[in-house]
């Protein structure tokens, strides 16, 4: 732990959007970055968190700072695409946001994406697909992987993009859609960063051989 | 006497924001924590982290 530096975010008030995008329906999640804003890594999900990913996900993010930054351009797509509002508070939803009181109400993290999606409509753009489907389970492509790993494939969906890739059990994902992958998190944002169709590039560590792969995802992957 | 008065402001700001994170600490029971954290300040992280050469781990929890 005193290898990092350590910070408790607690609220949703003043998070910078063009960071801190993640599956803000998860109640618990991790950041690993730099003081540059680039982002090694997301930790953290709705179900099946253990110390033991935490702490192979932490080790990595070690590795990845150690070559930083000729590894600049790779965590490049660990960013997501700018929103319309730089930060929380700027999401019209949120204006005028106040207690009785007159205080400030609180923005908890699960508010963000549904004040994500309402205020879409008011700017006349229509919804991106990602936003009404975010942060797909790997198992969308057709993999299940280890909770206790960073990304190891415990099964794989029979005609499934992922099996058509040629994508194995006991394969460690290492790279999608030309990121590091060190958790399942991440596993799940470059699903949700990913194409609505088409190629996505992944990496794999299958006993220790370096394998790239090419999964074809099929139109309406995200939520058929 | 300006300078007094700015050191005292400065002084009452650092001691405010220690009261916070002491405040926020206890109400999330975070008795048993391991390590220094910074609590809810993303600017004094990043500046910890350039200072330390470190990278950062931020946890986002929010308040149950």
């Amino acid at each position: 732990m005193d290898r990092f530096v350590c910070v408790r975010i607690v609220q949703g008030w003043g998070l910078d959007l063009s960071v801190f995008q993640f599956d803000w329906w998860a109640a618990w999640t991790v950041f690993l970055m730099n003081a540059d804003r680039a982002v090694y890594a997301r930790y953290g999900r709705s179900s099946e968190n253990t110390i033991e990913a935490l702490r192979k996900a932490l080790e990595g993010a070690l590795e990845l700072h150690g070559n930083y930054p000729a590894n600049k351009a790779e965590l490049a797509g660990k960013s997501g695409t700018p929103l319309p509002w730089k930060t929380t508070e700027a999401i019209p939803t949120f204006k005028g946001r106040k207690q009785s009181d007159g205080r400030a109400e609180c923005i908890h993290c699960h508010n963000i994406l549904n004040a994500v999606i309402k205020s879409y409509p008011g700017r006349s753009d229509e919804l991106p697909l990602r936003w009404s489907a975010p942060y797909p389970v790997p198992e969308r492509m057709g993999v299940s992987l280890d909770p206790k790993e960073r990304a190891s494939v415990t099964d794989i969906t029979t005609n499934s993009p992922a099996q058509k890739a040629g994508i194995r059990v006991g394969d460690r994902i290492t790279s999608l859609g030309g990121q590091p992958i060190l958790s399942i998190a991440d596993v799940q944002w470059a699903l949700h960063a990913g194409p609505d169709s088409g190629p996505l590039k992944a990496q794999l560590d299958r006993a220790g051989q370096k394998l790239d792969v090419t999964v074809t995802l099929p139109a309406g992957w995200r939520t058929k | 006497m300006k300078l007094a008065l700015a050191a005292a402001a400065l002084a009452l700001c650092t001691t405010q924001e220690q009261n916070r994170a002491e405040y926020l600490k206890e109400y999330l029971a975070d008795t048993n924590i391991v390590g220094t954290w910074i609590y809810d300040d993303m600017n004094a992280g990043y500046a910890e982290a350039k200072k330390t050469g470190k990278p950062l781990m931020v946890v986002l929890r929010c308040v149950p």
